[in-house]
């Protein structure tokens, strides 16, 4: 396969810097949709349009970004405090997807750094 | 080249998770299976599978709809559009704590 799994921190090219370079037909440039196919059997945090975060491993994607995440932790910001829901293997619609990260630290650590930031 | 479709089959040995598993091949799985449907609403609704398409439209069989994680009403059969999905889950295990 072209594609690798395992997820590289720096991807072995240096950024390209504008227009100029972007036209080039670079065979090395790095798509959108590897960078997230390089994620495939990582666990990875999904941060989604209003107050809700995901962590899971990522299985599978397609072209809208719609995900299959496994081994699933769901997290609601709501009035009322953080809602916690596991879950076993979800289909994530891509529509409301905003950030997908390599997982590193909780989210609960850095929604308190934005609480105390204010 | 290969980007996000359907034909990635050879990659994927990276974690814990095996063969790459994309949404259509999650969509043809879960067929029949219990599963928990959130919407975009925060409803979720438990039931049996019965049937779905790549708009994630959704009928299902002995439909639950639970608002904020307490049984509101029952269905024989539920029609839920896909535009309102937010995710739908294989419901092997769920719990919910506040906090």
């Amino acid at each position: 396969a072209l594609l690798v799994a395992t997820y590289r921190p720096r991807a072995p090219q240096p950024p390209t810097t504008g227009g100029g370079a972007m036209s080039q037909n670079n065979p090395s440039q790095l798509l959108p949709s590897e960078l997230i196919d390089r994620c495939i059997g990582s666990k990875i945090w999904v941060i989604m349009k209003g107050d809700k975060e995901l962590v899971g491993t990522l299985c599978g994607f397609d072209v809208y970004v719609n995900m299959v995440l496994e081994d699933v932790t769901e997290y609601e910001y709501t009035a009322e405090g953080r809602r916690i829901t596991k879950l076993d293997q979800i289909l994530l619609n891509g529509n409301n997807i905003a950030i997908v990260r390599i997982y590193i630290r909780t989210p609960t650590s850095l929604s308190d750094c934005a609480k105390r930031a204010g | 080249m290969s980007t996000g479709g359907a034909d990635k089959s050879g990659s994927g040995g990276g974690g814990a998770g095996g063969p790459v598993k994309t949404p259509s091949d999650f969509l043809k799985s879960i067929r029949g299976r219990p599963v928990v449907v959130k919407l975009n609403s925060g409803v979720d609704y438990r039931g049996i599978l019965a049937c779905l398409d790549g708009y994630m439209n959704i009928a299902m069989e002995q439909t639950e709809e639970y608002v904020n994680g307490q049984l509101k009403n029952k269905y024989g059969d539920a029609f839920i559009r896909g535009n309102n999905v937010l995710y739908i889950s294989t419901s092997k295990r769920s719990l919910t704590d506040g906090a």
